[in-house]
């Protein structure tokens, strides 16, 4: 039993940065219907920004994701200006997403020419690395990543539910055109969409990276899984996508547990064929966006 | 029609372009001297063994040089870089090839030595890749020791320390598989029993299910047949759970910058059957291999200001086993390059004492593999 509850709380950490990957892509998706692929490859780049930022500053675990968050909020928007705006102006969505390819390869790019083929990993945010919890073995660091997914949802939820930019997001993500009629900014609330995704990006990366070593091919899995993620949650669905990503990090524990790890990745992904199967449009996807 | 005209005027630059490299390009191996061509990894993600062995091949070229060359002639070294991709890896020892060198050195990885292999299978030159994970034949030899050789040092050196019971984590790439395979035909010829096994891709960011599986069936150490990050994963998770068993890896771990990388997660007994290079200090000192090991390390070090790890002996040794071939063959004909090195008996290197056959194109066996422990950022022997 005590195992069994070690593998899911594992596959939830693991599942969380899918979450925030698959959060990510949805809001950009339902924003400018642009499948972002490059996310996950911002997470890694995020993660080992953070680490440089860790080694000249010396700062704490919170104060990094918060610096970090800045940045790549920064990073991400400057990505809409110069890439993806003014290509989405000429370039069909299948064009688009090879332009996001092309951005995930130019990231793990920059990854090799910046910080090597070396991996890089931090200290965890809590002195004390793991804690007994109900007999459990736990790192503490799995709290901080449970932690950032929990707080990014509220704060993502008391935008888009509570703020009248939210309004204007949401507005924007049912019909653009209306959305303009009615003296919305839409390229300004694409270009905060983008933000928002390079923070949770961000967030994910700094949170997830004590627990592991990334380095610059790390953006491959982190950008197939956080795809698989959204797609599983229904793309352009916020709870989808958390659903999606925490549904996918247990079904993975579980399966790399209990069988080898190529059948377990096979398992992983004929299991979404069959949901995708069974609901076309995803968990929380609406049918309508399956169509278009 | 404009599109059509650019691309002829394209395609007519780049066969201009190409023909002139072929005009240019003539017998690097000039009577004068003897080129050897080293292929290795010197940027991407196996830089970090190929800079090191191209380091090492010209070490041993200056070596070789500065005692008389071989029968007056130098030899020269022509380095070529294939990105650490199998495709430029055939790109590039094409071009070696038109350039008639009388030997390649590298590649550095399986993945690029396989790809390079059929383009010297029939008729050479004789391809000395620097990676020991494939079985060496025709034209092509392989560098350091083979992986059953190393999997059985470990679990010997563990069953001497009353070690019986292991669990295996491996990778699921092709050296992980091996590994694992070796392990296990180790395991069974010595009576050690592989308790628990699982594997993992190799780019996998948490193995903690995998771990857990491993430790199910309770065994008293681990060995994480993997290199690189994935043995860092490994750790780290090993670290996080809390187990205290000791944990032997691979050789292509040997590596200093990996080591400091790990530094904080390393477990208290990390171990890895080495070669020679990493424990010739506890030789006596009537040894005949001291002076060469001794030689090769103060040079390298005074050089590089570093000690060497393993990338640095494999590309020492590939060229020392050349020359040694050369000096005997008399010239670089493939076919006689090739017989004198398949003749070479109890030559010393720095990675072990090669004896060649037609039918073992490695030359080193179990006696040049011992156990070191990775410790305060260096590599400790600790027995056989």
């Amino acid at each position: 039993m005590r195992d069994v509850a070690e593998t899911v709380i594992g596959g939830l950490v693991v599942g969380s940065v899918y979450a925030l990957i698959a959060l990510g892509m949805s809001l950009i998706y339902s924003m400018s219907k642009v499948i972002n692929l490059s996310q996950g490859a911002f997470v890694v780049l995020a993660a080992l920004t953070g680490v440089s930022v860790q080694h000249s500053l010396h700062i704490s675990g919170p104060a990094l994701l918060v610096v970090v968050a800045v940045i790549f909020a920064v990073v991400l928007a400057v990505v809409d200006l110069a890439v993806i705006r003014p290509a989405s102006r000429r370039a069909s969505p299948d064009r688009m997403l090879l332009i996001t390819v092309g951005l995930l390869q130019a990231v793990g790019g920059f990854l090799l020419l910046r910080w090597g083929n070396l991996p890089y990993t931090m200290k965890p945010f809590t002195h004390t690395a793991v804690v007994t919890v109900l007999g459990l073995r736990l790192s503490t660091q799995f709290f901080w990543v449970l932690g950032v997914l929990v707080l990014s949802l509220v704060a993502l939820w008391l935008l888009l539910q509570r703020s009248s930019l939210g309004l204007k997001m949401r507005a924007t993500a049912q019909d653009p055109q209306a959305a303009s009629l009615m003296g919305v900014d839409v390229d300004k609330v694409r270009l905060i969409a983008f933000s928002i995704s390079g923070a949770l990006a961000a967030v994910a990366g700094v949170a997830i990276i004590p627990l592991t070593f990334l380095q610059y091919d790390t953006v491959v899995p982190y950008a197939v899984d956080g795809f698989v993620a959204a797609v599983l949650g229904g793309l352009g669905s916020s709870s989808g996508a958390v659903m999606g990503g925490l549904l996918l990090g247990v079904v993975q524990g579980v399966l790399q547990r209990y069988t080898n790890a190529s059948l377990a990745e096979i398992l992983a992904i004929s299991s979404l064929i069959l949901i995708l199967l069974l609901r076309p449009a995803g968990l929380r996807g609406s049918l309508a966006e399956v169509r278009r | 029609m404009i599109r059509i005209r650019r691309g002829l005027a394209i395609g007519m630059a780049a066969t201009a372009s190409l023909s002139a490299a072929a005009c240019s390009s003539s017998s690097a191996s000039d009577g004068k001297n003897y080129t050897i061509g080293v292929l290795v990894s010197q940027t991407g993600s196996a830089s970090q063994l190929g800079v090191g062995e191209l380091r090492g091949a010209q070490l041993a070229a200056e070596s070789v040089n500065a005692a008389g060359g071989i029968g007056g002639k130098k030899i020269v070294i022509k380095a070529a870089d294939d990105q650490s991709k199998p495709d430029q890896a055939v790109e590039q020892a094409r071009n070696l090839l038109k350039d008639k060198v009388a030997a390649i050195v590298g590649p550095s990885v399986v993945g690029s030595c396989k790809a390079v292999m059929p383009l010297v299978k029939s008729r050479g030159p004789v391809n000395y890749c620097l990676s020991p994970g494939i079985k060496p034949a025709d034209y092509t030899w392989s560098a350091s020791a083979n992986t059953a050789d190393l999997a059985q040092a470990g679990l010997n050196y563990w069953k001497t320390k009353g070690i019986t019971k292991v669990g295996l984590l491996s990778t699921t790439d092709g050296s992980g598989t091996d590994g694992a395979a070796a392990v296990s035909s180790a395991s069974a010829k010595l009576g050690v029993q592989v308790v628990s096994r699982a594997t993992y891709d190799p780019t996998a960011v948490s193995i903690t299910s995998q771990l857990q599986q491993v430790t199910a069936g309770h065994p008293q150490a681990i060995v994480v047949w993997a290199t690189g990050t994935p043995v860092g994963v490994a750790l780290k998770a090993i670290q996080q759970a809390g187990l205290n068993l000791p944990v032997m890896t691979t050789d292509g771990n040997l590596a200093n910058a990996f080591l400091k990388r790990i530094a904080d997660y390393t477990p208290k007994t990390l171990l890895i059957p080495a070669t020679r290079d990493f424990w010739w200090q506890t030789l006596p000192a009537s040894d005949p291999a001291v002076k060469l090991e001794k030689d090769y390390h103060d040079r390298y070090q005074t050089k590089y200001n570093e000690a060497p790890d393993f990338g640095p002996g494999v590309g020492y040794d590939a060229v020392l086993n050349v020359a040694a071939a050369l000096r005997k063959a008399g010239s670089d004909d493939p076919k006689k390059l090739r017989s004198a090195l398949e003749q070479l008996a109890g030559s010393q290197g720095v990675v072990g004492t090669y004896t060649m056959s037609a039918t073992d194109h490695r030359g080193l066996s179990l006696r040049d593999v011992a156990i070191v422990q990775a410790q305060n950022g260096r590599f400790t022997y600790v027995g056989k």
